[in-house]
């Protein structure tokens, strides 16, 4: 939901009120009430008095249609797919997805398990992602910083719509819905059954597309 | 009696909102995690600052999650010539800190790594035989 | 009618949309802060003066979101149903007077014009629910129904004994006839009952069967995105101020304050105490499960309310000057 679709060249009036929404949108995500596993812990004690969500507006609905932001805290077993992704096609754009833990970034300790999508990115489009184990409630608060900054600097000019992945050959351990002009075809991420007996030194996917400056 | 429970139970809620919040204000306040958190994995440097890592294998064969990653030095196999860390795996399990060797490896307390790109999970902790971040000397 | 009339009343009308919209804004800043000081939380404290901005910032999120309409919804329904619930809570404010000749319109049948708009309100709620399709949307919807109407017999039985005490349904007079002695003293019985009926009118804790979180998703505004929800939102604090208003007016003296000059200021704080009383008991107690919901209202408020009514009566033929 952009200020208006495919604008050519921006205005005065349009500039502001995509300064008015980023400022909006930043300051009010309201992430789904939906815990998946035991990620969703360490959320409710973001939620809870010690850390606060409510302090940066960050506000807890229970229906996915007013709520802005899905946190998947935990790993999307193969039953839980079609859930997670229903959940996500029900909420309104604009809409944004936080992959909370190893196991919703690639899937964690679980990855080598028969039922358990290697992360949360192959079926949600996702924005930030937490690392840990759970993290800390600081951590995803510092996460919940980050998808505001996120949010702040996106522009809402044009269209910005985020729909669902669907992969090109679909999987039939998990049914998907296919909801028409909401599934973005082409650029869902091919589940692969990741190797069973792997040789102790084992070559990362994609260690060498790692940034250098990191640590 | 009917009722009495209703009165204590707004008693107790209104003595809350009198006293002080146990908010810590986070982003503003750094509290700092307890000393046996475990977040971050990082390399010990020993004195010339090389990495502290003799390349045995030991951590890669006991982490449960292939998260970690060695090359050696094709000359020298007492030697790493890289070390990388894939964090968006690791289940931070503390099996690869325990059983090196030779005290290689330690937890940080550095929790801030939200990132909005996958591949910056994955890090080097040696990279052409040196250390790439300041490791502590000292060990634990 | 005349030039002046019309300016009066547009400009009452802009006054009281304007209220509306502070009421909300503040309400829903104040809620969220107290509870939150009530769970031992800070609450919105990061955006603007102790979180002061977060509810503008709400709102421009919420009519930039999309707008879903769900495909087995009833579209017409689905569109005028938060339109069913705001029109009526905003037209019973019209009545309301915050000092001697100070209002929109002194009805002399101001009690009984707020009561008919309020009794509107579990039709929108109705419609709003059926035309979901959605089975979170219709018990709620039909929770709303069974509660408002079941609580609003008690609730105009209690404030009857307010209009026989006062000999009239005129807003004005009802509070100017508190000069002396606020009804809470003369009529603690009606006050308990009408306070409790007017919390369930309000949908608020304990009584906040129809949009129950735990079980409900979100009641009969589960499917509603965006501004449509936000309408809801809007209606629902209206109806809050209306129902904090009308207990400050029948029961808490109004403008009058023992000792002190009358002012709307005094009118003002007991809205405000009421409405922190509500927020009070929602971050307190915890929800009533349906079937003791009716039972409460049908064998016990309603009974007394009908002894309350008839004391009232008598005690007013046997003391005229008292009562
Ligand atoms: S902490 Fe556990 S999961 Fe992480 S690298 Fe070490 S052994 Fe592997
Ligand atoms: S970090 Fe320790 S256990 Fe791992 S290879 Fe180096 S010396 Fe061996």
């Amino acid at each position: 939901m952009g200020v208006v679709d495919d604008a050519e060249q921006p205005g005065f009036i349009t500039t502001t009120l995509d300064k008015l929404l980023r400022w909006g949108r930043s300051r009010s995500m309201w992430p789904v009430n939906a815990g998946i596993a035991c990620c969703s812990l360490e959320m409710m004690t973001t939620g809870a008095a010690r850390y606060d969500f409510d302090r940066f507006g960050i506000m807890f609905r229970s229906s996915p249609r007013q709520a802005d932001v899905m946190i998947v805290p935990g790993p999307i077993t193969k039953k839980m797919a079609p859930i997670v992704q229903r959940v996500y096609n029900q909420m309104a754009e604009p809409r944004w997805v936080i992959a909370m833990g190893s196991c919703a970034i690639s899937g964690g300790t679980f990855v080598d398990s028969y039922n358990v999508l290697p992360g949360a990115e192959t079926i949600l489009p996702v924005d930030i992602y937490i690392p840990g184990c759970p993290p800390r409630p600081e951590a995803l608060l510092y996460g919940c910083l980050q998808l505001k900054k996120l949010i702040s600097e996106t522009s809402t000019i044009g269209s910005s719509r985020k729909p669902m992945y669907v992969p090109p050959v679909l999987p039939e351990e998990w049914p998907l819905e296919l909801l028409g002009e909401y599934d973005a075809l082409e650029a869902g991420a091919v589940w692969v059954q990741p190797e069973r007996d792997s040789p102790p030194v084992t070559p990362l996917g994609d260690a060498e597309s790692a940034p250098e400056d990191e640590l | 009696m009917f009722g009495s429970g209703l009165l204590k139970g707004l008693g107790i809620t209104l003595r809350h909102a009198l006293g002080r919040p146990v908010t810590e204000l986070y982003p503003f306040e750094h509290k700092n995690p307890p000393a046996n958190s475990r977040t971050f994995i990082a390399m010990h440097v020993n004195e010339e600052g090389a990495p502290a890592c003799r390349a045995c294998n030991t951590c890669i064969v006991g982490c449960p999650d292939r998260v970690l990653k060695l090359v050696k030095d094709p000359d020298d196999p007492k030697r790493a010539v890289e070390f990388v860390v894939n964090s968006g795996r690791c289940t931070y399990c503390g099996l690869c800190v325990e059983n090196c060797p030779f005290d290689a490896l330690y937890f940080t307390q550095d929790y801030e790594r939200a990132t909005r790109d996958k591949g910056a999970l994955i890090y080097h902790l040696i990279e052409d035989g040196a250390c790439t971040h300041e490791g502590e000397v000292d060990r634990p | 009618m005349s030039a002046a009339m019309w300016i009066h009343a547009l400009l009452w009308l802009v006054g009281l949309l304007l209220l509306i919209a502070v009421v909300t804004v503040m309400g829903v800043w104040w809620e969220r802060k107290f509870i939150g000081h009530l769970q031992r939380r800070r609450g919105p404290l990061h955006h603007g003066f102790h979180g002061l901005l977060q509810l503008p910032a709400d709102m421009v999120k919420m009519i930039s979101k999309e707008d879903i309409v769900p495909d087995s919804a009833d579209p017409w329904l689905f569109q005028i149903g938060p339109l069913m619930v705001v029109v009526p809570a905003i037209a019973a404010m019209a009545a309301l007077m915050f000092a001697p000749g100070f209002g929109l319109l002194d009805m002399n049948h101001g009690l009984f014009y707020i009561f008919a708009f309020q009794t509107l309100l579990p039709l929108g709620f109705a419609v709003i629910g059926w035309s979901c399709a959605s089975k979170f949307t219709l018990i709620g919807a039909l929770r709303a129904a069974a509660q408002l109407i079941s609580y609003e017999i008690p609730m105009l039985l209690a404030a009857l004994g307010v209009v026989v005490a006062a000999g009239s349904m005129r807003l004005t007079d009802i509070i100017n006839a508190q000069a002396g002695v606020w009804y809470i003293f003369k009529e603690p019985l009606g006050f308990a009952i009408f306070g409790i009926a007017v919390l369930a009118e309000m949908n608020r804790t304990p009584f906040d069967l129809p949009e129950a979180e735990s079980e409900l998703v979100a009641g009969y505004q589960t499917e509603y995105s965006g501004m449509k929800f936000g309408f809801v939102q809007l209606a629902e604090y209206s109806v809050l101020f209306t129902g904090s208003y009308l207990v400050s007016a029948l029961f808490l003296g109004g403008w009058n304050m023992p000792f002190l000059p009358a002012s709307p200021l005094w009118l003002l704080l007991k809205i405000v105490a009421c409405m922190t009383m509500t927020m009070w008991f929602r971050g307190t107690f915890p929800r009533l499960r349906v079937d003791s919901l009716m039972s409460l209202s049908w064998k016990w408020l309603l009974p007394i309310a009908l002894v309350n009514i008839m004391a009232v009566a008598a005690l007013a033929l046997a003391l005229p000057g008292i009562y």
